[in-house]
């Protein structure tokens, strides 16, 4: 099931760190080979700091319980660095930690600093360390450190670029703790932050919306509100326009957010068309089902799509919580549009199209009629649902269309007649000239729908 | 003698005033004199009065120079004649006008030559000198700098035959050393009025033999180049092909010598170097001041503009073709050498050449071009870094890499013109997702307006091609809204620079028509207009033909039309009171929509299979099938709309054995169908049934229909009153409300108006995108005037999101 595994297309967008949940998880699944994932581990983290982690992969990868002598002194040279910076840091940390600072800082960072200058000795030099201090931290592994210091950074830095990255290290940060309410907050920020900002080129801007929609894909997935957050992040234009310039891939997760996701559901019309468009960058059994059910009206190849999105779904580290929600509801949007184009249904068929057993499928059926309050019935006899299409007769339709309109003119003529006699009293002759000019455009705009028509 | 300063006069094409005043002044003084001769007093006396009018004027915009000799020589020559006493017997002899005209010329010459008594004195005295000396300063009158040695050396020279020029003197002393001197003689001549070009030619190609080194090689031919540009002669237009040939011949002579010496730069800014230096030469570092692209740029336009000009039916077009290759060569090789001497500026632009040689082909043909290049081009030459000779065998890499390499380096404009030349090649070669979202992600639409015209045809051209690609996948509503801009507009041949339409004429200024036709692009590069036409009308065809059969049930359908273009042809079709069989595409395109409107899909089929055109296109038979199941869809569609109104349920099964349909297919159009509410029915999934709402039927009732029309206008007019009355009241329905109709209504005038050209386009095009998305919810157009507008919306907070 390799061909559907996205992982190798996410890991450019993504952190080193946050590779390695998405390694970890591909590993259990057995979707690649053990050893080659060993490696790619072991590259992964050989650029950062956590040195005795890496060590271990090492010796995992060679079979042997030796470690090279670089190992040691890397891990020594980390540590050394560690104590510098938080030397280095001390002061200045102290001076935040102080509640009285922090209630004196405001929303106006050249003020804050310099207040923090005068009353504490602190120099933009000891916030620069902060950041440093914050990035050797997180390298570390230390993430509730680096959290810290980052999000301190990013309240005293005058540095827009350097605040930036901040809130990037931070949010990683929270996500790797799995803070996800906090994670979720920071991440709406970044998103205004990267939205306001002027980026030198264009190129950079849809670099940063990239990766924002990489990173996201870790919060809205395990934030209790994501699902909903994920559909109204993603489907703004400049986030949509991204996903088709530079990531088709992240529609799968668009897709699934939106199927299993009733309150979403009105969006599946649109979600049909952009998987229609992008079909040519990008398919899996994911779009392939919502393509079959919405722009081929092929129930039976999206019924057996339906099967492979199941196993798609249970390997991918995002969606694997979500595989039993997709399914009911795919099957409930399947069964939906089933309902809208048959008037008869057998009902043999559309169990089996649903993946069911008859009995369990009847049941369910029935349920959603009962749900949903569709006008159907069950015909045991001949096993079919009837549905009642509700259609409006012309006479219906007539009476409807004509019936507000003597209301409509009797309220129109009440305000005319009130407002003739009020502005009558004020000046009878410019109110006649104004009266004239009136009726002539509106008889101007009377004859023109007309014609029109 | 006189006749040597004026003959060559006669030639020259472009004057100054002053050259004017002065041609006019000799000849005049000519008159003067002949009239003279010949006892015309009468004459001599009109036109002494004419020259004396010029002469101050001459005087003044000659700022300090002599006069011009033959004048002098004209006041001298009547001085004499009228001083002279004239016997009685002379007199008598003129007739009564030329006598009398005589006596008054005596009293004016007196006066007049006071002035310009110095002169004549100077003259008498010295006939011969002051003859030379006026002749130098003529020679010297364009030249910014002439150097005194130039005086000096014709004076050493022992230059005393007058008239035959001071060329021939010079001609044995050409040697290296005295090259440079030569060389700047014929540079300074150059474009001056009384220049023999065939002469410098003659001389540059001496100069050239007698060349000591590289440097003074390079310098020789660099003028000979230029040289050759200016002497050729023009021919109906264009460079004649033999000096064209020349040209080419000597530009890859000064590229070769600039190969076998790297160490020589020539660029357009480079410092002017001590000439006296060339001799001691030795191969050093060395910058010459020249531009090579210049030359190869003049020498491709030269070539275009051949062929713009010839008869492209004829053999001498073919002939002429032929030079195209090693044309090529040539830019490939100043390629090499700008790249070598690393000249950024002129490497963009002969990359862009390059590319304009290319993009319009297909890779196969391409490569074959770029092995004979290869294979021309001089041996251990180096290797290009742009476009490495390995990538050659594939050419979409190839033109990949140009044009990547122009997105790095180049400045805007050259930037576009290399992107819609990618564009149009990858349309070319189907690949049109690529060149779609190459197309939407420049944003060019935005502001291809402000372009210049070269540029705009280009651009029209890219979405020409871009809309036949679009066909030939079987996008059919993408390939109709390519072309449908390019072809509504009337002007498609304006457009595409290739002709102009004949009732269009009369309005062109003869400046504008000459403009016009130096756009023309050669007949080789030409998109074939029929083709364009017959891809957007079949389009129409099985768009416009099911969505006016939907106007039966559906009110919205009736009253906006897809294509304006296609209906007008196809009303104007059905008002001919006869109708003979189908000849030419339109007919065939015109008598298959009628079949189609009926649901008759084989006759449709086969009146567009018959079409013959279609073998232009690469895979004639693939679209041919491609059509064939589009017209089964489509006629199925129309049929439905058609007569849905006279049924009370349809089996799927005959309806597939109708339409030659798999019943799956028929079954899951039908769905589609009922899924978007085109049509007012469900399926019976158990009896394999089509089953009619009975409010379809009830439709078919022409009372209701009309009850059901007059409701929705009394309502829509209810709804204009309250608007109305609103408007007095609150200063107005909002103002925005108002524009936005205004607006409407310039959309829908502009549409029929086909005056704008580019400007508005783009806008209409939105609009109509927006339009379809609304109507057609399974159409592709609406997507993708969506995905335009996502991506305009993109642009607008990040001013361009390309990759």
């Amino acid at each position: 099931m390799a061909d559907f595994d996205l992982t190798l297309r996410m890991i450019p967008s993504l952190d080193r760190q946050l590779v390695f949940p998405l390694l970890e998880f591909v590993s259990i699944k057995n979707v690649y080979k053990e050893e080659d994932l060993l490696k790619a581990k072991f590259e992964l983290l050989s650029n950062t700091n956590m040195v005795d982690f890496t060590g271990q992969l090492y010796q995992q990868i060679h079979d042997t319980d030796e470690l090279p002598a670089e190992f040691a002194e890397r891990r020594e040279a980390v540590i050394k660095k560690l104590e510098e910076s938080e030397q280095k840091t001390e002061h200045i940390r102290e001076v935040i930690e102080n509640p009285e600072v922090a209630s004196a800082l405001r929303q106006d960072k050249l003020q804050n600093m310099k207040l923090l200058r005068e009353n504490y000795q602190c120099t933009p030099e000891m916030v620069q360390e902060l950041y440093n201090y914050g990035q050797l931290q997180y390298s570390c592994g230390n993430y509730g450190g680096s959290a810290d210091m980052l999000f301190h950074f990013s309240i005293l830095s005058t540095d827009p670029e350097l605040t930036l990255s901040a809130m990037w290290g931070k949010l990683a940060s929270e996500i790797l703790l799995g803070n996800w309410e906090v994670a979720y907050e920071d991440m709406s920020k970044l998103k205004e932050t990267i939205d306001k900002t002027h980026f030198k080129t264009p190129t950079e801007q849809l670099q940063q919306r990239t990766w924002l929609l990489h990173w996201s894909l870790f919060v809205f997935f395990n934030h209790p509100k994501g699902r909903d957050g994920i559909v109204d992040t993603f489907l703004l234009p400049q986030y949509l326009s991204t996903i088709q310039n530079a990531c088709p891939w992240i529609l799968r997760y668009l897709t699934a957010a939106i199927v299993t996701n009733r309150k979403r559901r009105n969006m599946i019309k649109e979600l049909a068309k952009i998987i229609e468009q992008e079909s040519y960058m990008y398919r899996d059994p994911i779009t392939e089902f919502v393509e079959a059910l919405y722009v081929d009206f092929d129930f039976d190849k999206a019924a057996s799509k339906l099967e492979e999105c199941e196993e798609v779904l249970e390997k991918d580290f995002f969606l694997t919580g979500a595989v039993d929600d997709f399914v009911e509801n795919a099957r409930y949007f399947l069964a939906e549009v089933y309902c809208r184009i048959h008037k008869r249904i057998d009902m043999a068929g559309l169990t089996k199209k649903l993946n069911m057993k008859q009995e369990e499928g009847e049941k369910w059926i029935v349920k959603l009629i009962r749900e949903t309050r569709m006008d159907a019935k069950v015909d045991f006899k001949d096993n079919t649902v009837i549905m009642n299409p509700s259609y409006n007769p012309i006479y219906q339709q007539v009476i409807e269309r004509t019936k507000a309109l003597v209301f409509r003119s009797q309220v129109l003529n009440g305000a005319i007649d009130k407002r003739g006699s009020s502005a009558a009293k004020k000046g009878e002759q410019k109110q006649q000239k104004q009266q004239q000019q009136q009726n002539s455009k509106k008889r101007a705009t009377e004859s023109a729908p007309i014609a029109a028509q | 003698m006189v006749d040597s300063d004026s003959e060559d006069d006669v030639k020259r094409v472009v004057k100054s005033a002053k050259d004017k005043q002065m041609d006019e002044v000799i000849e005049l003084s000519r008159a003067i004199l002949k009239a003279m001769g010949a006892d015309e007093w009468h004459s001599v006396s009109g036109d002494f009065d004419k020259v004396n009018k010029v002469v101050p004027k001459l005087v003044k915009s000659l700022k300090g120079q002599p006069l011009p000799r033959s004048y002098i020589r004209a006041l001298a020559g009547l001085e004499d004649a009228v001083e002279k006493p004239k016997s009685k017997a002379d007199l008598k002899k003129l007739n009564a006008v030329d006598a009398r005209a005589l006596n008054q010329l005596k009293q004016r010459v007196r006066k007049h030559n006071k002035s310009y008594a110095k002169q004549i004195a100077e003259f008498k005295a010295n006939p011969e000198k002051a003859q030379k000396k006026v002749q130098a300063s003529q020679q010297r009158a364009a030249a910014i700098a002439a150097g005194p040695q130039d005086d000096d050396e014709e004076e050493d020279d022992g230059f005393t035959t007058v008239g035959k020029g001071g060329k021939k003197a010079q001609g044995p002393t050409y040697t290296a050393e005295t090259l440079n001197k030569h060389l700047r003689a014929v540079i300074e001549a150059r474009g001056r009025k009384n220049t023999d070009k065939e002469e410098s030619i003659r001389i540059l190609e001496t100069l050239y033999k007698v060349s000591a080194n590289a440097v003074q090689q390079v310098k020789v031919l660099m003028a000979m180049v230029s040289a050759r540009f200016d002497a050729a002669p023009v021919v109906s237009g264009y460079m004649s092909i033999p000096a064209w040939a020349k040209a080419q011949e000597h530009l890859n002579q000064l590229l070769e010598v600039l190969e076998a010496n790297p160490q020589i730069r020539v660029f357009e800014t480079a410092e002017l170097q001590d000439e006296e230096s060339d001799m001691g030469y030795k191969g050093e570092p060395i910058e010459l001041r020249g531009s090579i692209i210049a030359f190869v740029d003049r020498l491709d336009d030269e070539f275009t503009k051949s062929l713009q000009n010839i008869d492209p039916h004829t053999t001498d077009y073919v002939d002429r073709m032929r030079d195209d290759v090693p044309l090529y060569t040539t830019i490939v090789r100043a390629q090499l050498y700008f790249e070598r001497a690393s000249v950024m500026d002129s490497q963009c632009r002969i990359v862009l050449r390059r590319l304009e040689h290319l993009y319009y082909r297909t890779d196969q043909v391409n490569a074959r071009v770029e092995a004979v290049t290869l294979e021309a081009l001089p041996k251990g030459i180096n290797e290009s870094k742009i476009l490495p000779s390995a990538v050659v065998s594939d050419m979409a890499d190839g033109t990949h890499m140009l044009c990547a390499f122009l997105y790095q380096n180049a400045e805007p404009l050259l930037r576009t013109r290399a992107m819609l030349m990618h564009i149009f090649n990858h349309a070319l070669h189907k690949r049109y997702y690529v060149a779609r979202d190459l197309l939407l992600m420049s944003h060019l639409q935005e502001n291809v307006q402000q372009a210049d015209v070269n540029t705009q045809v280009l651009y029209n051209r890219a979405l020409a091609q871009l809309g036949m690609a679009a066909f030939r996948i079987g996008k059919i509503q993408e390939a109709f809204q390519h072309t449908q801009e390019l072809i509504s507009s009337g002007r498609q041949r304006e457009l595409l620079a290739q002709g102009m339409s004949q009732q269009r004429m009369q309005q062109l200024s003869p400046e504008q028509e000459q403009l016009e036709k130096q756009r023309q692009l050669p007949f080789h590069i030409n998109i074939n207009l029929e083709l364009l036409e017959c891809v957007f009308l079949t389009s129409s065809m099985l768009l416009e033909i099911p969505h006016m059969a939907s106007a039966n049930t559906n009110a919205d359908a009736r009253r906006s039309a897809i294509s304006r273009v296609f209906r007008r042809m196809l009303d104007f079709n059905e008002r001919q009171v006869f109708l003979g069989p189908p000849e030419n595409t339109r007919d065939h395109i015109m008598a298959a929509s009628k079949a189609l409107a009926e649901g008759d899909w084989e006759s449709a089929r086969d009146l567009i299979n018959d079409i013959k055109i279609w073998s232009l296109l690469p895979e004639a038979e693939e679209i041919k099938k491609m059509l064939a199941s589009k017209i089964q869809i489509e006629a199925l569609r129309t049929y439905l709309f058609t007569y849905s109104t006279q049924f009370e349920s349809i089996g799927i099964q005959d309806l597939a054995t109708m339409f030659g349909l798999g019943s799956p297919k028929v079954y899951s159009l039908l769905a589609r169908m009922v899924y978007n509410e085109e049509l007012a029915a469900s399926l019976d999934e158990v009896s394999g049934v089509l089953i009619f709402n009975p409010a379809n039927f009830e439709a078919s009732s022409r009372l209701q229909q009309t009850a059901l029309a007059l409701s929705s206008k009394a309502g829509a007019f209810a709804d204009i009153n309250e608007r109305v009355f609103e408007l007095k009241i609150g200063g107005g329905m909002t103002a925005n409300e108002r524009d936005q109709r205004n607006n409407e209504g310039g959309q829908r005038d502009r549409d029929g108006r086909q005056g704008q050209q580019r400007g508005g386009k783009d806008g209409q095009r939105d609009q109509r995108n927006k339009q379809g998305g609304g109507q057609r919810n399974n159409n592709q157009g609406g997507n993708k005037g969506r995905r335009q507008n996502n991506k305009g919306g993109n642009q607008q907070r990040n001013k361009g999101g390309r990759r």
